[in-house]
């Protein structure tokens, strides 16, 4: 699937939920980088979990903003990270592409630079073909990545 | 200058916005490609951002519905891409007539730039039209200086230009100064 690809509609792009009805990030189980197969040839560890020049950038040129940049962040990309479990599971492809595209978009904008190669990695696999296994694997990466994020923005 | 933004992500939407109110721009954010593009029928915004990817319409599509809709004033297309977009869909952007690109991840610089150079863009397209509505003519023989500097009858660039094509006759003055030396020519008319 290129990027041309026909595109479902519906739960990523309808509004985000009100961020009362979404559950905090539960403090994720460590995240065994090294010997997990569906992560060892990203070298996560070698990655920040956020690049401190991108971030830099960006409270440099917008720091009355970054506060709320986060938090629009976070109000789109949980409810995402939510439901691209339950995909992993029934194993749609073009919706774990869809998401983890979207995901990675934003993303970018903070230096989330691990985030985004598990993302980067979801897209290739929804591409190529995996196991629902792996899918699972990589989502819950992206999972874990999302509260590592969190808990380095609150630092 | 009026501005449409067309971005799904939140996050992304709301930099590139910022970034271009402080620049001065009134800037309209749309989430999807379907809504930009109907926004865009219905005004003048000169200069359009969109994300690739986006529900509804994606921003090849947006860009070839803005370039077949052919407003009279040009409108400059910037689409957002990740940094490792393939050469092939980049071809297929600027075929579909995006004229520039924003890499993902934003930064205020880069967007200051590439806005710099639209306006200047802009301001091209508006003194070309303007121009292409006058005429080069020679105020002797009238003979018209076409776009190579060459200077042709008047005849050749009206067909060259509009397909007309000319009957030619002599009009009264002419005729009267034409046979003022010949009574018996003006008296058989």
């Amino acid at each position: 699937m290129g990027i041309g690809s026909e595109l479902p509609s519906g739960a990523f792009y309808g509004p985000s939920p009100p961020i009362h009805d979404v559950a905090p990030m539960p403090h994720p189980a460590p995240l065994d980088l090294h010997s997990s197969p569906a992560l060892t040839h990203l070298n996560l560890a070698e990655k920040e979990v956020i690049n401190a020049e991108v971030f830099g950038s960006l409270r440099a040129e917008c720091p009355d903003l970054v506060e709320h940049l986060v938090t629009l962040f976070f109000e789109a990309a949980k409810p995402v990270v939510a439901h691209m479990k339950r995909i992993a599971v029934e194993g749609d492809a073009t919706a774990l592409f869809a998401g983890a595209h979207q995901l990675k978009g934003s993303a970018s904008n903070f230096g989330a630079d691990r985030f985004i190669l598990v993302c980067e990695e979801i897209e290739r696999i929804s591409e190529t073909g995996a196991p629902h296994a792996t899918q699972q694997e990589l989502v819950a990466a992206m999972v874990s990545e999302l509260a590592a994020i969190e808990q380095a923005l609150a630092s | 200058m009026k501005i449409i933004v067309a971005e799904d992500d939140p996050v992304s939407a709301e930099r590139l916005s910022s970034t271009l109110r402080t620049m001065g721009h009134q800037v309209q954010v749309f989430a999807n490609g379907k809504d930009a593009f109907d926004s865009f029928m219905t005004n003048n915004a000169r200069l359009i951002i969109s994300d690739w990817m986006m529900p509804e319409m994606d921003g090849v599509e947006f860009c070839r519905n803005v370039r077949k809709a052919a407003k009279q004033d040009y409108v400059y297309f910037i689409l957002v891409t990740g940094q490792r977009t393939a050469v092939a869909d980049l071809d297929r952007a600027v075929q579909a007539g995006v004229d520039d690109f924003i890499t993902k991840p934003l930064d205020s610089s880069s967007i200051f730039r590439r806005i710099f150079v639209a306006e200047r863009i802009l301001k091209f397209t508006v003194q070309i039209r303007q121009l292409s509505n006058l005429i080069p003519i020679c105020m002797y023989c009238k003979n018209i200086r076409d776009d190579t500097d060459y200077w042709g009858s008047i005849e050749k660039f009206i067909h060259e230009h509009t397909g007309s094509d000319f009957s030619h006759g002599v009009c009264p003055d002419c005729f009267n100064k034409l046979t003022a030396d010949d009574p018996e020519e003006q008296a058989q008319t």
